[in-house]
């Protein structure tokens, strides 16, 4: 018994060492993106560390992906739109990759659904949007107060920059879900959506918010968000822009809250009013 | 511990990935191609094999660990060359109780062809219905009973007793050609397994053999060709192990040393890490 326990323990161990260097080398040869949710996140990293000859660059949430998907290498926008889930902070680090690799920016575009601004980092998918791809290094420098704290109540946060965990399908669910104090931006939001600005100011290129089309039953539920939590920041003029903006359609257009049916019906409309042509 | 590991294997990386293809095929077979359909019946093939024999070697194992030893319940069946060898490597402890609760008891061999053949059919039917009462079930166990019929009236059903070209590395063409086809057969009944009615599992049938069987299958993706390579290990790793209790029974040798063992031990549980499909329950929770 005693010489079994021994040999489990020193397996173990053995096992551990060699599974965490077999995971580095499987995560660094980028394979495992295509066998995990948020396949388009990991896309969007790799888009936004190339040196290109765009400089209008589109980021967003996954109506912006449905409309301008980040799999087509457009120079005019060039996407890197991906999921909600990533939060504004993933729309700055993916902007911010960009923008470091040399590429010379004239405008942003920052295309999400209203319904966008709520990420506080607290949903199911947090764990694998956000936390196994943003969770490590160059990103973890630029996580605010804010993003720090809402890291530390997801379970097992802990182990999720280790390999074997960044490359597996395995993400725990939430104890219990977040309770929030804002009508519709959250802080994590607001904060990354700051430092959009300031990076946009720092590197001298416009900032335009743009609305995803809108279904016409939500246009109540718009008019009630909380315009406190976003004026007197400064972004307040780009974000009384993206509201006044939005288009309401009819709510046959949509596949659930905020998913077009067809996405194709809609990209024109943008790109004559954006001059992305 | 090592057939512990090997059957989580099978059923969360060959079976659970299996099913996520598997299932997506069966929803949608009035649309998919041949070739999607033909790949979604090999696929339930391992899906159940993986599934049913991943629980038992969980099963096995964890009664060692306390010390009882449960009989073996997969013989590589997948390796068989007919399909009386098949029925002697496929869920042992249910065929050894048909066999002896009702084979034996209803006259077993003794009263010459007919009775060997209207005991056959017996037990077969009622395996199929001791998975459920549905037509199905029925039919696949009818199905199994009539490929058994050429080899009880030509006197071949025992001819295959031993472990598939024992001793070499690899098969003769014979035996490859007879693997296949044993396969194949059991592939086609599993369809009648797998389908929520004769209907459906017809209709099936009807669209595997369609112009599109050679086409790429329509839900080709990463996954599946993933899931490939991962069968084809599996399947490899199972017939280098084909004559062993199970597929990790590795000697300890110094053609073995344990680092090339734990090393081993250690990719298996990579494999799992990286490639674990959507927990399933286990099919045979049902029955």
């Amino acid at each position: 018994m005693k010489g079994f326990l021994y040999k489990i323990v020193l397996f173990s161990i053995f096992a551990l060492l060699l599974l965490e260097t077999i995971a580095y080398a499987y995560r660094m040869s980028g394979l495992f993106e295509h066998f995990i949710p948020g396949a388009e996140v990991y896309l969007s990293i790799r888009k936004s560390k190339q040196k290109t000859n765009s400089n209008v660059v589109l980021i967003g949430d996954s109506v912006g992906q449905q409309m301008f998907s980040n799999k087509q290498y457009s120079d005019k926008p060039y996407s890197l739109a991906c999921n909600q889930a990533v939060s504004f902070a993933g729309y700055y680090f993916l902007l911010n990759n960009f923008v470091k690799a040399g590429n010379e920016v004239d405008s942003v575009l920052l295309f999400c659904s209203p319904f966008s601004f709520d990420n506080n980092l607290n949903q199911i998918f947090t764990y694998h949007y956000f936390l196994k791809p943003f969770g490590r290094s160059p990103y973890k420098s630029d996580f605010t107060n804010t993003v720090n704290t809402q890291i530390a109540k997801l379970p097992y946060h802990q182990i999720a920059s280790s390999n074997c965990i960044a490359i597996s399908k395995w993400a725990p669910l939430p104890d219990q879900l977040d309770t929030v104090d804002f009508s519709f931006m959250s802080p994590v939001a607001s904060e990354y959506l700051t430092k959009i600005k300031r990076l946009s100011l720092a590197h001298n290129f416009k900032f335009i918010m743009v609305p995803a089309p809108t279904k016409n039953s939500n246009k109540k539920e718009i008019a009630n968000f909380d315009k406190k939590e976003y004026l007197g920041q400064n972004y307040e003029t780009e974000i009384i822009s993206y509201f006044d903006r939005i288009r309401y359609i009819d709510d046959k257009n949509f596949s659930d809250k905020i998913h077009l049916i067809n996405p194709d019906l809609h990209v024109g409309y943008y790109k004559e009013t954006y001059s992305l042509k | 511990m090592r057939q512990i590991l090997w059957g989580l294997f099978k059923k969360i990386v060959i079976a659970d990935n299996c099913a996520f293809i598997v299932n997506d095929v069966y929803y949608n077979y009035t649309t998919y191609s041949g070739s999607a359909l033909f790949v979604g019946a090999i696929f339930f093939a391992f899906q159940i094999y993986g599934d049913f024999s991943g629980y038992s070697d969980i099963a096995i194992g964890t009664s060692r660990l306390f010390g009882f030893n449960l009989m073996k319940n997969f013989a590589f069946p997948y390796f068989s060359r007919d399909i009386a060898e098949f029925w002697r490597r496929w869920h042992i402890s249910l065929s050894t109780w048909f066999r002896d609760y009702l084979y034996i008891p209803l006259g077993g061999s003794r009263g010459g062809n007919w009775m060997r053949i209207r005991n056959t059919f017996a037990i077969f039917l009622v395996s199929g219905f001791w998975h459920g009462a549905n037509w199905t079930y029925l039919f696949w166990g009818f199905l199994n009973a009539l490929y058994f019929l050429p080899l009880l009236l030509g006197g071949a059903n025992r001819n295959n007793l031993d472990t598939v070209a024992k001793g070499k590395l690899l098969p003769s063409i014979k035996e490859v050609f007879q693997m296949g086809m044993t396969f194949l057969l059991t592939v086609f009944a599993w369809i009648f397994f797998r389908a929520s009615s004769i209907t459906e599992a017809i209709t099936y049938i009807e669209n595997i053999f369609t112009a599109s069987f050679f086409t790429l299958p329509t839900n080709a993706s990463k996954l599946m060709v993933a899931q490939f390579v991962i069968l084809f290990i599996f399947v490899l790793i199972e017939w280098i192990q084909r004559d062993k209790e199970h597929a990790l029974e590795i000697e300890k040798s110094i053609s073995q040393p344990f680092l090339l063992r734990w090393t081993f031990y250690t990719l298996i549980i990579f494999t799992m890490v990286a490639f674990y499909g959507i927990p399933q329950e286990f099919i045979y929770f049902q029955f």
